[in-house]
């Protein structure tokens, strides 16, 4: 085919169809109003842009006082706000023995979300573990860290060492009023001489099971972020282990509800799997030199977030249906949960499954959300049965706050390129009218 | 935005109305095979590009530029029936008043492009109608450009299937 003649064919064809007069002053009409508009802001969010107004005030007062947390949080990828500032508390759990200090040094609840920070020194190389968190007795379970899981600085630089990071915990629920948070650790420190294999792939096994039967502790990675290596042949060779596994197998695999005695059953058995610090002690050359729980107080944060809802009558995804459980926006991120169902005709329950961790995030303009560049967190995938017995396929996003309020999120399974047909449209509570 | 920006935005889109207004209104029509619907989708065109063009940079051409909104609008009402019957600007009776006697010609060449696959049809009128490089291509459909190249040689190879003669005799 070729271009001009194509044109001209067009062209001539839709002669009839002109940008005529009537439709330019519809678009000079439309200015007008836009331009008297100036930026409307949605009723429920104008406590956002005061905020933001507040920023130009405060921001650099609070930057200036600085917070490590909201340092952690925000990675420098975008100021923290007025309103973030003021949620962050200050908090003194220490642990301290003659050769480590370790301090939780503030922290931030809102809504299902804890974030702390961390503050450790080591007059030794040490390996902080992160057992678990709870909060009012509850598990959360830890999900983004720089500075757990790993070694108290650079572990080959000698001399004391010092480092400073975060970590966020997601909790089942929104957690209202005081919570008492608690942090248990585990310090583990090396028998044997330190290896440093960089790069160390797949072909290097077992070079490191050589090492680690010399009694010589193995560290990988790159880039001074060091992995902690472990004999994983003879962890695998673990009998007793692998019974635990056959046993948990069948669990994992009932796609229904739990009944209570299989999820008591379930716990019981997940107690007795090895842990990681299980693993780096007994294939490793790691000893435990320090087990212990840091326990604080923390309000969370009282102000009420952002609902979405779906927006149905912008169009409702083609090939499934969508029950959407949370969509919201709170002082510290976007969060959506959602159910997915196999419709008539549409995706099976294995592309639901299959899309279910490819969403992405855009706004009325069709332009992808900033967040999810910096870090999205998706707990997406498996499938649950809902009370009336139907099977669906439950996806979590989590994001960072949003630095301006889209009218609409578009939540889209992508491919090569988004699936608009398959978007969920979500709609600030209270702002339907404002689509235009 | 201050009141200078919007006289400049102003200007700026009228001159664009008058440059580039008739293919993006044909290009609307062809992409959702409706002529009122396109005139409600060249007119939104219009009206986000007023907004956004204090953002806009020139990295991209004008016509680039503009044709990526139009594509965005088009996608979003061919996703949304119910866009066209919100609270809008467009007097649609008066575009139901003018668009009536419009009717899409008897083309087979036309109507075969309006009968591809939209993924197919987009990178065929983007390509030889708003005669777009495939690099331009990618950036208006925001998609690698191989995808572009690939798109466009099983689009050809649709229509080639269906137009036979006018594929050997123009090509």
């Amino acid at each position: 085919m070729k271009n001009r003649e194509f044109q001209n064919l067009v062209d001539q064809s839709l002669s009839g169809l002109t940008m005529d007069e009537q439709l330019r002053q519809n678009v000079r009409q439309a200015m007008r109003g836009e331009a008297k508009k100036m930026k409307k802001t949605l009723p429920a969010l104008r406590i956002v842009a005061l905020a933001a107004a507040l920023i130009l005030a405060t921001t650099a007062v609070a930057v200036a006082a600085g917070s490590g947390l909201l340092d952690y949080l925000f990675h420098g990828h975008s100021k923290p706000s007025a309103r973030q500032q003021a949620l962050v508390q200050g908090v003194n759990a220490r642990h301290e023995t003659e050769s480590v200090s370790i301090a939780v040094t503030e922290a931030l609840l809102s809504g299902d979300r804890l974030s702390m920070a961390f503050s450790m020194a080591a007059e030794r190389p040490v390996w902080v573990h992160l057992m678990s968190v709870t909060v009012n007795g509850q598990e959360a379970p830890g999900q983004n860290t720089n500075v757990l899981n790993q070694f108290i600085g650079d572990p080959f630089a000698g001399g004391r060492q010092e480092k400073s990071g975060g970590l966020t915990c997601l909790l089942g629920n929104d957690v209202e009023g005081k919570a008492q948070v608690k942090v248990h650790l585990a310090l583990l420190v090396p028998k044997g001489e330190m290896v440093h294999i960089p790069n160390a792939a797949a072909g290097d096994e077992e070079a490191v099971r050589a090492l680690i039967e010399q009694g010589k502790v193995v560290m990988t990675g790159d880039h001074g972020e060091y992995g902690l290596a472990y004999d994983q042949k003879a962890a695998a060779d673990n009998a007793r282990q692998n019974a635990l596994v056959e046993r948990l197998s069948v669990l994992y695999a009932l796609e229904r509800a739990l009944t209570d005695a299989e999820k008591a059953e379930l716990a019981r058995l997940e107690a007795q799997m090895d842990t990681l610090p299980d693993l780096y002690i007994r294939y490793g050359n790691m000893a435990l030199l320090d087990d212990f729980t840091l326990t604080f107080d923390v309000s969370a944060n009282a102000e009420r977030p952002v609902t979405f809802h779906f927006a149905a009558e912008d169009g409702t995804p083609a090939h499934y249906q969508a029950v959407i459980e949370q969509a919201r926006l709170d002082a510290m991120g976007f969060t959506l949960r959602a159910r997915l169902y196999a419709v008539q005709g549409g995706w099976a329950h294995e592309e639901i499954e299959q899309r279910s961790s490819t969403f992405r995030f855009y706004d009325e303009q069709r332009e992808p959300l900033l967040f999810q560049d910096t870090w999205m967190e998706r707990d997406a995938g498996g499938y649950q049965q809902d009370e009336n017995g139907t099977r669906y396929t439950e996806v979590v996003y989590r994001m960072p706050a949003l630095e301006c309020m889209p009218t609409r999120i578009y939540a889209v399974p992508t491919d090569i390129e988004p699936l608009w047909e398959d978007a969920i449209p979500l709609c600030p509570d209270g702002a339907e009218a404002d689509n235009g | 935005m201050a009141d200078e920006n919007y006289s400049e935005a102003w200007l700026a889109i009228d001159r664009l109305m008058e440059t580039y207004g008739d293919s993006l209104l044909r290009l609307c029509a062809l992409y959702l095979k409706d002529a009122a619907l396109a005139q409600d989708a060249v007119q939104d065109t219009f009206l986000k590009a007023y907004q956004a063009w204090h953002g806009y940079r020139g990295e991209a051409a004008e016509k680039t530029w503009l044709t990526a909104i139009a594509v965005n609008v088009c996608r979003d009402y061919l996703r949304s029936a119910w866009h066209k019957r919100q609270n809008r600007w467009v007097d649609l009776d008066a575009v139901a008043e003018r668009t009536a006697e419009f009717r899409f010609p008897d083309n087979t060449v036309l109507n075969e492009v309006m009968r591809l696959p939209r993924k197919y049809r987009e990178v065929i009128l983007l390509r030889y109608y708003e005669v777009m490089k495939l690099k331009e291509i990618a950036a208006v459909l925001k998609l690698p450009e191989g995808t572009i190249r690939s798109r466009l040689k099983r689009a050809n190879s649709l229509l080639r299937n269906r137009l036979k003669e006018w594929y050997d005799e123009e090509s």
